[in-house]
């Protein structure tokens, strides 16, 4: 081999090892943006089914003070058991399943709030303790969706914006990776329901 | 090129360790809304406090107050992103605490370290009853302390139960609570409660018994037959709190069991004590007085005289310990010295050269230099003296408060009293005094004139 040819192999190599290398990482990259996304969904629903599991109790206390009709208890078991199969853990596919996350999630806040509201009327369970601690672990829930939801909008947005450029836009293509949803506020309730004194 | 390498490291090591203090020295008060400007006594307080809480349990506690018309939830997260990187804990272990007088809300936002020491339900609660009270009052210093004390206690129940997580990066997931803060909005209610009432018969240990009875039912009335009148004017200024209460009943109940009660030879002020002073140190002692003659409670002598450290072990304030009503129950502390810091310390005299002493002190003599030239003949009159030495848990110190180079000056008051008092008349005024009178002593300490008082032994 002369001197030019082995010169022109070493080079070679080192470029083949480069563009390797630099195939990886962009590679590495989008998988840990993508990770990321599934890790913020995952708290998003994590808090969701948290608050789920509050409500009844807070339905039952209510429901000693105020003497609720036995109905509203049904519609949030319903409420329950319809949100519940949503929220399975498995990774947001895509718009449907980020629309559905952000309906069953207004449901539980207009849920929630309507009894806060209507706990208003009565003093003493306003005073009462075991409300104070269940209100106070129902907004820290409501509160830990909301910080789940700003992440994950921005693990999104880091993650959108990362497979646009050179040369992530490429390989996403080549690995089957597209934009992904965004979480939006929802203007009307999937399913809600009304208190009634 | 090795020395170049050498400086090399030795610069990144120095400009490495300057970055660690001016991370430690960055400030955990945004005071944005000024709400503690004018408080440089307790925040003094609260400084200290804060700065123990990282050294015991590695947890840094910010303060931040904001006039800003935002979400405090939204405001305590995006505060608490900024400042995780200026953390001064190693392990994760942060508090933020929001106040807003704008939209009238109090947050206590958690970070993932510490959510399962303070979970949510427990931060409202002492939100709710341990800083809206302080509040209500617009005593925001006052607020922060509280919270701080409550901090610490849950942060010293989670070490024993090993409740803490492993060290971990500092970050927030909304993890707190936030409260109504119901700044300035006084609750009328807050000092009502049936009244409690003293009777001849009660000895002290049974007004104290109703006292517990009154802390257990939440009863805040300032004006309860129990308490002397100084008491009943201190609490209606005083913000007592639900978690005030119950810290009390806690703190007492140990104790109870083993308290005596140590009475005054004139039967007007009692103390209940549990002995000895220096082996019960989580005990306080409880001072009563007799007003209308039943003993009351003087809770109001007791909060100017004691203090307590944060393990809660009682000491004096040594400066305060006999002011105004505290020297008629300096009797009961006979036989012990107290340190620097008021903490007591038993004496055993008995086979020491001051038993037999009535009151335990030594004069040396000194004279005004005007009085130089008449020092030769009449050396009775114008020799005088300063106090070169006491006896630890002795009268001279403990019931009057007299201290080494205290320079006698004048002696009792009103008609009787005598200025530029001789070595001979002093002598002879503390040997005079009868068991029980007051005795009044003035003195230049330091350049200033102090008047001492005390009960004569």
């Amino acid at each position: 081999m002369t001197k030019g040819e082995r010169k022109r192999r070493f080079f070679g190599i080192v470029f083949f090892f480069m563009i390797s290398g630099i195939l990886v990482t962009t590679y590495n990259g989008i998988v840990t943006k993508d990770e990321m996304i599934n890790n913020a969904y995952a708290q998003i629903e994590t808090n969701m089914q948290r608050e789920l599991d509050l409500l009844p109790n807070l339905i039952k206390i209510v429901q000693h003070y105020a003497q609720y009709e036995e109905r509203v208890l049904k519609e949030v078991t319903a409420l329950r058991t319809d949100a519940s199969k949503h929220l399975t853990a498995q990774t947001p596919k895509g718009q449907k399943e980020i629309k559905e996350l952000s309906k069953i999630n207004k449901a539980l806040k207009d849920s929630t709030m309507q009894l806060f509201m209507v706990a208003e009327n009565y003093p003493q369970l306003q005073a009462s303790e075991n409300f104070l601690e269940l209100q106070s672990q129902i907004e820290g829930a409501q509160n830990r969706i909301n910080v789940a939801r700003m992440r994950y909008n921005d693990a999104v947005r880091d993650f959108n914006a990362y497979i646009r450029t050179f040369p992530a836009n490429m390989m996403a293509k080549m690995a089957g990776y597209t934009q992904r949803e965004y979480f939006h506020a929802q203007e009307k309730a999937h399913q809600s329901f009304k208190v009634e004194l | 090129m090795p020395k170049l390498f050498f400086a090399l490291f030795l610069s990144l090591v120095t400009l490495f360790v300057v970055a660690c203090e001016e991370k430690a020295k960055s400030s955990f008060i945004e005071d944005n809304a000024h709400l503690f400007d004018n408080t440089p006594v307790v925040m003094k307080m609260y400084k200290e406090y804060n700065e123990e809480l990282l050294k015991d349990f590695d947890i840094d506690f910010r303060v931040a107050t904001t006039t800003k018309e935002e979400d405090i939830n939204l405001f305590a997260n995006k505060k608490f992103q900024k400042l995780k990187d200026t953390s001064r804990s190693q392990s994760g272990k942060d508090l933020l605490i929001v106040i807003n007088p704008k939209t009238d809300a109090v947050r206590l936002e958690v970070s993932k370290a510490l959510e399962s020491v303070y979970t949510d339900a427990f931060v409202s609660y002492i939100e709710r009853k341990g800083m809206v009270p302080y509040l209500r009052e617009q005593k925001f210093a006052d607020a922060l302390y509280m919270i701080t004390e409550l901090v610490r206690d849950r942060a010293l129940e989670a070490r024993t139960g090993k409740e803490f997580m492993p060290a971990m990066k500092s970050d927030s997931i909304g993890a707190g609570a936030k409260s109504k803060a119901n700044i300035a909005k006084k609750d009328t209610h807050a000092k009502e409660g049936k009244n409690v009432i003293s009777i001849a018969s009660d000895m002290p240990k049974d007004v104290l018994q109703k006292y517990i009875k009154s802390l257990r039912e939440h009863n805040k009335n300032p004006n309860l037959d129990i308490y002397t009148k100084e008491t009943q004017e201190f609490f209606r200024k005083w913000v007592v709190t639900d978690i005030n209460q119950k810290h009390e009943i806690h703190n007492l109940r140990p104790c109870l069991a083993k308290q005596k009660t140590l009475l005054d030879s004139s039967d007007t002020h009692a103390v209940l004590a549990v002995l000895p002073y220096d082996e019960n140190r989580k005990c306080s002692p409880y001072f009563f007085k007799k007003e209308d003659g039943a003993w009351k409670l003087d809770i109001a002598t007791m909060a100017q005289s004691l203090r307590f450290s944060k393990d809660m072990q009682w000491h004096f304030d040594i400066q305060k310990r006999l002011d105004k009503e505290g020297k008629y129950y300096a009797y009961a502390f006979d036989g012990y010295g107290f340190d620097k810091h008021g903490y007591p310390f038993f004496k055993d005299l008995h086979k020491s050269k001051w038993s037999g002493y009535r009151w335990g002190y030594t004069c040396a003599e000194w004279y005004d230099p005007r009085d130089a030239d008449k020092i030769a003949s009449e050396p009775k009159k114008y020799i005088r003296c300063w106090i070169s030495n006491y006896a630890y848990g002795m009268p001279a110190n403990v019931r009057l408060g007299l201290d080494v180079q205290d320079y006698v000056i004048a002696v009792g008051e009103g008609s009787e009293r005598k200025e530029n008092v001789s070595y001979v008349e002093f002598m002879q005024y503390m040997k005079d005094a009868p068991s029980g009178s007051l005795v009044h002593v003035e003195v230049m300490r330091n350049g200033k004139k102090v008047v001492r008082e005390g009960i004569a032994p």
